[in-house]
């Protein structure tokens, strides 16, 4: 399955992209299973995946929610506005 | 009834009076502004100096989580009336407003200081903004430290 995967603040400048297309060979991959195949496809990420933050389809998400073609993804650092 | 409740993110300045009015109703008394501005000097622990700060947002899941601070608000303190949350975006100079809660009730005493402090505090854990601090010396991301966890984000 290919996901596309928004990124923002610090990971956008790391990463050089807006956004990634991941291919995860999982059925029903999770976030946890997208996590891991972001360092792998993009080791300048691995730093930062500590404190990763994951929204799906505007909402926090979690290692084990499963997740789908048609989710709106994203990962970011904590936010800072204000 | 239905009180009014804006949020929005944007690249304008940020208006006061006009988002007071639109939050002010025949039955309101009070409002409680909180406004946070660009620092020039930061004098806290290491000091340092700001240029500017270059805001980004996720802009649909920001506004989305804007909403929901509203919702808590509300739930918390029932007699607040309307509530205003805007976070402006974009590159912004020392002195620049750059976020605003308000919030109004009829009355001073109703929890309306603290439905705004706890809006500011809540947009800072939960709502996607980042902003990158640029200084004399070089530019650098700005990390929040909250890590929202299931059931309470």
């Amino acid at each position: 399955m290919n996901l596309t995967v928004k990124l923002f603040a610090t990971l956008k400048d790391k990463a050089q992209a807006n956004q990634l297309v991941l291919e995860l060979e999982q059925q029903l991959p999770t976030v946890q299973d997208l996590l891991s195949q972001i360092v792998v496809q993009n080791p300048s990420l691995a730093s930062s995946m500590k404190s990763i933050l994951v929204a799906v389809n505007h909402e926090f998400a979690f290692s084990e929610q499963i997740l789908g073609p048609n989710d709106d993804i994203a990962i970011f650092p904590p936010v800072s506005g204000g | 009834m239905n009180y009014p409740t804006i949020f929005s993110i944007t690249e304008s300045k940020i208006d006061l009076d006009d988002l007071l009015a639109k939050i002010t109703l025949d039955s309101t008394g009070a409002a409680a502004i909180f406004t946070g501005m660009v620092r020039g000097i930061t004098a806290r622990s290491d000091p340092y100096e700001t240029a500017y700060l270059e805001y980004e947002s996720y802009k649909p899941m920001a506004e989305s989580k804007m909403r929901q601070v509203a919702d808590e608000i509300r739930e918390r303190w029932s007699a607040i009336e309307g509530i205003a949350i805007v976070q402006r975006i974009g590159k912004l100079y020392p002195g620049a407003p750059t976020v605003l809660i308000a919030c109004t009730a009829a009355h001073r005493d109703t929890g309306v200081f603290e439905a705004a402090r706890y809006g500011i505090d809540r947009l800072k854990e939960i709502v996607p903004v980042w902003k990158k601090e640029v200084g004399p010396t070089g530019e650098e991301w700005v990390e929040g430290d909250y890590i929202p966890k299931a059931g309470q984000c």
